[in-house]
């Protein structure tokens, strides 16, 4: 046992480097809106290990990682639609409607694999109150090329499992236990300002858990209009700051919105961003903002270089068709990745995909660099990942054809005649260099119509072939045993 | 009956085609279909129900009235011993008969020379200290004083070492006690009310575990796995107001009576279970109030503070709150410090897992001096081996007997393979507990069948066809079986009563012919 005393005070010693930090940016955008940006960042210092000792580490959120062999892990929950023009480039990234959940299991096998999912998402639709649960194999995929590691993944063999439910639901019951993750929760620090009335009746707002290599970071972006012009802390979030949160290693808040009066004075400048720093502040903390006279100040955030816009064509219900229309606003050529998820009963036709380009007709396979497709196969989606080199200002038009199956009554989903919730397409910039990031773009969810059957027809037909059997027994029986007798005339 | 040459259709005769045999056959034929198709359609709309080991289950009763073999050595080193066998065999009997809660459960034979390579044996030595306190001296050895110890208190003594369960007091501990589970998660907490007025940030716990809780738990991982997990909540805002006491003009203190902490888990706010498994967690928390709320003490039942400062939740865990003078940021709860909070928490623990505490005014003397030895005597851990092998012993044949009547009483309750095995591999492990050699088999193949039968008892399978009403059978089964059966049943009334009515017709006319008959023969 006396190896177990080094280890313990290395275990001590580790438990020691955690720290925690906070921020909130608030962003005034060009269309009067305001969007907030909340990180909570907990570093670990190390890798989850099996000796759970946490002090600022949630230790729910570390057991269930650890068990299930979790490297790295996204989720979002989100609401609203993104506005990517006026809005700009999100901060996070991830501003797909409903819940997404991506991560890198740690497993030998790919039955391993799917086991530890399995666990995985039903221990976190048990943690943040969400039904990531039907996250099932029918909404599930392995995308090759769109989803890669942030940072080096730890020894061992990984695999990739993303899923998307677009038709969840973002409330409070999501954002309690999602801030009782935090060390100081609702009572001090930034998490304060969570106000769930506010938060949930704004135009676009989204939760979101990040896992990297013992680096943990709740997000919170919402994108608030504020009730007048001049607005401050308590009449845009109705919550003010009561304490600082002093486990906290910094605890800052930041506007971006040039040319505004903010009151009291921030203490620093850093980027054309005045940042507060709540360690030495007076409280109550409450910040007003003012625009001067005639001026409506904002900050335009950069789009990103590429916009994605998917429709569903075609009015029949059983075929159709998908039509993508990808802009280019660079003026050099960008390679992007587009992940188009279909689920099993739509089949995508693959030699009736075309590529144009602005309004040439001619086909331009020759855009397409390199093409990862993984075919249905029941309840498996498909996958449809190609990689397009899109040409300086253009628009570049890619459509294929569907078919939408006529499934057995049993495996429609529950409210059957609603139709199918298409996952947002993910288009990914893929960088020039290794230096620079890749950025995702979300698309629209689509409802896929489906072709119901009636649903009481089982009954139907069990009834009427009951009764024409009946029947049928009951004449020929008649006929065959019946007494005739001859009456005088 | 047909007559095809001369048909007269004034005469109510039959038709020419029509024969009533052939008709009684083509109704027998129908009916021999369906009396063949019932059997099959009884096989394919039946539900598996395996036949269960009734016999064997409802022979579990010897599980209420199990007794334990203890071997009990008198060593007689010190010349001639006070007691002998004979007097200490019979003082026990006799009281097994008086007092059969305690020493019901136990079979105690007396040896008096050393069983060899046997390491599961007590023995029983004297000493001639006059003091009088008695002495467990190594592991398994106890050392009465000859000059002060009467039969009846040695007797006392090793009753309440053998089994310190079976009292009066046994009820309040069935209820501290949590259940047996072959693993527990120990969830050790630092719960600061409120950190920025006095908390602390971080503790030593991975050392001070290791210090103080590491001997007891490696002796108790003969019945449990145990998984150890801490953290530290710094905003634990309590749900009521304490009592505030004033002792004086500038001391007083907050109380915590007992309706107090039946309260004082805040669940809603605390975050204190994780969703990571199924096995019973018990938690351990230090709870340090924030400046408006210090000093904190715990009230006895009889209204003073209480010395450990420190309460028991049964079956959960346990809560000390420790009030600290003042802290700073930078400050960490160092292995030292708790100290006294750590023996609270092992106490705690030994409670919860229903350790037994060793007899009054007995003392233990261990075998080495080598720090960190073995705390448990092996007379509390086999007491506590065999308290636990009875409650799984016991739970597994409750589990088994309830399987068996609701088998019998739900009649459409399907019992499929995988239940009637596991059923069987209880009633093997029982069996082999009740063979066992030793006492750590016993506990172990009671351990599996508490753990088999109660998944038996809780299959999946079985819910399955609980839920299928009666009603829904009949819709289905009514349209179709309705119009053939009642041509069926109404053809074989018809043809049973013309059957009937041309008997009698035929007897009429019998007996018309006979009296014609007699009349003629007295006519000549």
């Amino acid at each position: 046992m006396k190896w177990l005393i080094p280890v313990c005070l290395f275990g001590a010693a580790c438990a020691a480097a955690e720290r925690f930090d906070e921020r909130l940016v608030l962003t005034a955008l060009p269309d009067g809106n305001v969007l907030g940006h909340w990180t909570f960042t907990t570093t670990l210092g190390h890798d989850l290990s099996h000796a759970q000792h946490y002090t600022l580490f949630p230790l729910g959120l570390g057991q269930t990682l650890n068990v299930h062999g979790a490297s790295e892990l996204h989720l979002a929950l989100n609401a609203g639609q993104w506005d990517y023009k006026l809005w700009g480039s999100p901060p996070e990234p991830s501003v797909a409607s409903g819940a997404e959940l991506w991560t890198w299991i740690r497993a030998s096998n790919t039955t391993q694999a799917d086991e530890r999912w399995v666990g995985l998402r039903n221990a976190l639709a048990g943690v943040f109150c969400a039904s990531l649960g039907s996250l099932d194999d029918q909404r599930t995929t392995t995308p090759a090329l769109s989803f890669k590691p942030s940072v080096q993944l730890p020894l061992g063999k990984h695999q990739l499992r993303h899923a998307t439910l677009p038709a969840e639901h973002v409330c409070t019951e999501n954002l309690t236990p999602f801030i009782k993750l935090l060390p100081c929760k609702a009572s001090a620090g930034l998490a304060a300002l969570l106000n769930p009335h506010v938060l949930f009746s704004a135009p676009f707002h989204g939760l979101s858990v990040h896992y990297t290599h013992g680096v943990l970071k709740l997000a919170v972006q919402a994108v608030f209009t504020p009730p007048r012009q001049d607005w401050s802390l308590n009449t845009l979030l109705d919550r003010s700051i009561a304490a600082a949160c002093t486990v906290a290693s910094s605890s800052i808040l930041s506007f971006v919105a040039a040319g505004t009066q903010l009151d009291p004075q921030p203490s620093t400048e850093v980027n054309g961003a005045l940042q507060y720093d709540l360690a030495s502040a007076t409280f109550p903390f409450e910040v007003t903002v003012r625009h001067p006279v005639n001026t409506i100040s904002s900050h335009r955030r950069t789009s990103p270089s590429v916009s994605l816009r998917r429709t569903m064509t075609g009015s029949a219900q059983y075929a159709g068709g998908l039509l993508v229309q990808l802009e280019n606003a660079r003026n050099e050529t960008v390679r992007v990745s587009y992940l188009e998820t279909l689920p099993w009963f739509v089949t995508l036709y693959l030699h009736t995909l075309e590529i144009r380009v602005n309004d040439d007709p001619r086909r331009r396979i020759d855009l397409l660099e390199r093409l990862s497709y993984v075919p249905p196969r029941a309840p498996a989606p498909t996958t449809l990942e190609p990689i397009l080199r899109l040409p300086p200002l253009s628009r570049v038009t890619m459509r294929f054809q569907l078919e939408r199956a006529f499934m057995l009554y049993t495996q429609f989903p529950p409210d059957a005649q609603r139709g199918w919730d298409l996952p947002p397409a993910i288009l990914t910039v893929l960088p020039a260099s290794t230096s620079t990031h890749s950025e995702r773009v979300y698309g629209k969810t689509l409802l896929a119509d489906l072709p119901t059957p009636d649903f009481s027809m089982p009954y139907n037909v069990a009834l009427m072939t009951l009764m024409l059997c009946g029947y049928w027994f009951s004449e020929v029986f008649r006929i065959i045993t019946r007494k005739f007798v001859v009456e005088p005339a | 009956m047909s007559d095809s040459a001369t048909f007269d259709p004034t005469k109510r005769a039959e038709v020419f085609f029509q024969k009533d045999l052939l008709r009684v056959k083509i109704i027998a034929s129908y009916w021999a279909v369906v009396l063949c198709a019932i059997p099959l359609w009884w096989y394919t709309t039946s539900i598996t129900r395996l036949p269960l080991p009734t016999s064997r289950v409802s022979a579990l009763e010897w599980t209420d009235s199990f007794k334990f073999p203890v071997d009990l050595v008198v060593s007689r080193t010190a010349g001639d011993a006070p007691v002998s066998e004979a007097e200490l065999e019979r003082t026990i009997q006799r009281r097994t008969q008086l007092d059969s809660a305690r020493w019901g459960a136990l079979d105690v034979r007396i040896h008096s020379n050393n069983l060899q390579n046997r390491s599961d044996v007590f023995s029983l030595a004297f000493n001639s200290n006059p003091a009088g306190a008695a002495h467990i001296l190594g592991d398994d050895t106890l050392s009465v004083s000859s000059a002060t110890y009467t039969l009846p208190q040695i007797v006392d003594t090793l009753g309440e070492l053998l089994s310190p369960y079976a009292s009066l007091k046994h009820e309040a501990d069935g209820q501290r006690v949590a259940k047996y589970s072959p693993k527990y998660r120990l969830s050790f907490t630092l719960l600061n009310e409120d950190v920025s007025s006095i908390g602390y940030r971080s503790w030593e716990i991975e050392q001070s575990i290791y210090q103080y809780l590491e001997p007891t738990l490696n002796q108790l991982r003969a019945l449990h796995d145990f998984e150890i997990e801490s953290h530290v909540q710094f905003y634990a805002p309590l749900a009521f107001q304490p009592e505030r006491v004033q002792v004086s003009q500038n001391h007083g203190y907050w109380a915590l009576g007992q309706e107090e902490t039946a309260i004082f888990v805040n669940s809603a706010e605390w975050t204190l279970s994780s969703s990571a498994s199924n096995d019973p967690v018990l938690h351990f928390i230090l709870f340090i109030p924030s400046s408006q709320h210090r000093p904190m003490h715990v009230m006895t039942a009889q209204g003073s503070a209480a010395n450990s400062n420190a309460f028991i939740i049964p079956q959960w865990g346990g809560i000390v709150v420790y009030n600290p003078e003042r802290t700073t940021p930078q400050d960490v709860l160092d292995t030292r410090t708790l100290l006294p909070i750590f023996r609270t928490f092992h106490t705690q623990l030994q409670l919860l897992l229903g350790v037994p505490p060793a007899p009054k005014g007995t003392y233990h003397i261990p075998a080495s001096n080598i720090p960190r030895t073995a705390p448990l005597t092996r007379w509390q851990l086999a007491a506590l081996l065999r308290a636990r092998t009875l409650e799984n012993a016991r739970s597994a044949s409750e589990a088994l007997r309830s399987i068996v009547a609701l088998v019998a009483q739900i009649g459409h309750l399907p019992v499929k393979e995988d239940v009637r095995a596991l059923v069987r591999a209880a009633l093997d492990d029982l069996d082999a507990m009740r063979d066992a050699a030793d006492l750590h088999r016993a506990f172990s193949s009671a351990r599996d069948a508490a753990t088999r039968a109660s998944a038996a008892f809780f299959d999946p399978g079985m819910l399955a066809m609980l839920y299928f009403p009666a009603e829904h059978t009949y819709a289905v089964y009514t349209p179709l079986f309705a119009p053939v059966g009642v041509p069926l049943i109404v053809s074989v009334i018809r043809e049973i009563k013309r059957i009937r009515k041309e008997r009698a017709e035929e007897r009429k006319r019998k007996e018309k012919g006979k009296a014609r008959m007699e009349g003629e023969r007295r006519e000549e």
